[in-house]
């Protein structure tokens, strides 16, 4: 009875209203960078950007619920091409909070044109290492309601990877990706159970094992 | 499978049976240019690969005569290393596309046009004296020919211009260092003749709309292989308003 009462004493009076609605937390702000306008654009200067044979094409349309998920080799094709040629071209003059999100992409985007390399060089990796440093410290500053995620952490140990190991193509996915194409294009001529090793050839004869045995 | 295993059989015995590739000798250039086609992810083994060949071309190459701007151009170029030499012969082979370390490049007016856009280091006397920044240019790839008598892979490369600070509007593209490229005449000028050590990389053009730029285009190295796109700008390498 008492909280009906009290209830009831709130929606007569709109300053009790007003602040008991001044405790709830506010709402997230609108985090919307690219907004219509530049999805517009970007996808306006893809058409105009001729590309080399060797770079999959992104979906013209990206970044609508129409086309969906995108690869990661398309991430990485935006945010090393088409988002740098047209942030800079719109916000490269800009000063403030605009021109700080892009000189942070931009870390981001130098520090994937150089991780990405075939080759590793120490000044490879000391350009690496300051490029991806900027670019998680300015997620910082630049979202500092944001907690850093693993995947930075761990693309902080890049540069120390690539000293130890050398470039990142030989440990990632795309290698193992690469051995099992290889194994798909392995000649066999459906002599089933003529193979006895490796495992992975078992139940088949191959055209290399054939010419041997003709030789041999 | 079925497929597969008569591809199998097929190539074993063309490798082995000189009188079947005697036979079928019109059929093998067809099959080795499939065969070189690039495999999903077998093209970087190629790059890497230190025993394959700097470069690789098209086995039907067009006999022809080279004449008029490239050829002199060729002469100046083959004197700057050997002065003394005799002038070449015009006899060369024409081909659409070159492979050089594993990547491809071709001719703007054939098929391959995509991957005619190149970045290229200039060499010479009068470029020796250029500011380091400046020694890489962009330029679209016109011809690909093999001198006969020399045995030696040519390119001859129009030129896109950097911008004149006097004349065109600013390059905000080039704060960014090599990531975030630069600005460029859209029509190429001037030509050259490049042996293949002087190609550096692909690039992607974009070409500008906005108002005052409508005769720009946007030049973005890319470059997988080497690490040598950084130097187009090294002192843009670190941008100089955030470090």
């Amino acid at each position: 009875m008492l909280l009906l009462n009290l209830l009831l004493q709130i929606d007569e009076d709109p300053q009790k209203y007003l602040l008991l609605q001044s405790f709830l937390p506010e709402p997230p702000p609108v985090r919307a960078i690219l907004g219509k306008n530049i999805m517009q654009a970007v996808w306006e200067d893809m058409k105009r950007t001729l590309l080399p044979s060797w770079i999959t094409p992104v979906p013209h349309n990206w970044g609508t619920a129409k086309r969906g998920k995108l690869s990661a080799d398309n991430w990485l094709v935006i945010f090393i091409i088409h988002l740098p040629i047209t942030l800079i071209r719109l916000w490269g003059n800009e000063t403030g909070r605009k021109h700080e999100l892009l000189a942070n992409l931009m870390h981001l985007a130098s520090a994937s044109s150089i991780v990405i390399m075939h080759s590793s060089r120490e000044e490879q990796i000391l350009a690496f290492g300051h490029h991806i440093f900027r670019y998680i410290d300015g997620i910082k500053k630049l979202f500092p309601d944001q907690r850093l995620r693993p995947v930075h952490h761990a693309a902080l140990h890049l540069g120390d990877l690539m000293d130890l190991f050398g470039p990142v193509h030989s440990r990632s996915g795309f290698f193992f990706e690469r051995y099992i194409n290889f194994f798909h294009r392995i000649n066999t001529n459906q002599k089933l159970g003529m193979c006895s090793h490796p495992s992975h050839l078992r139940g088949s004869k191959t055209f290399f094992q054939v010419k041997w045995s003709q030789l041999s | 499978m079925k497929m597969s295993t008569r591809a199998a059989n097929l190539r074993g015995i063309l490798s082995d049976d000189d009188a079947v590739r005697d036979t079928v000798n019109e059929m093998l250039s067809t099959i080795e240019s499939i065969e070189k086609e690039d495999i999903r992810g077998f093209r970087r083994a190629s790059m890497l690969d230190p025993a394959s060949p700097e470069c690789a071309s098209d086995a039907n190459g067009k006999p022809f005569k080279l004449d008029g701007e490239p050829y002199q151009l060729l002469c100046d170029h083959i004197r700057l290393t050997s002065p003394l030499a005799p002038l070449p012969d015009p006899h060369c082979l024409a081909m659409k596309r070159i492979g050089i370390r594993g990547v491809s490049y071709g001719t703007w007016s054939s098929p391959a046009f995509r991957d005619s856009n190149i970045i290229f280091h200039l060499r010479g006397p009068s470029h020796l004296n250029e500011d380091l920044k400046h020694t890489h240019r962009a330029g679209r790839v016109e011809a690909v020919f093999q001198h006969i008598g020399l045995k030696t892979f040519y390119l001859i490369v129009r030129e896109h211009q950097l911008l004149d600070p006097a004349t065109d509007p600013a390059d905000v593209f080039r704060q960014f260092g090599f990531a975030g490229g630069y600005l460029c005449k859209r029509d190429p000028t001037s030509m050259h003749i490049l042996e293949v050590s002087q190609v550096v990389s692909h690039f992607a053009l974009t070409e500008m709309r906005e108002e005052g730029y409508e005769h720009l285009i946007h030049v973005l190295p890319l470059d997988r292989v080497s690490y040598q796109i950084s130097k187009i700008s090294p002192q843009n390498l670190a941008y100089k308003h955030l470090s």
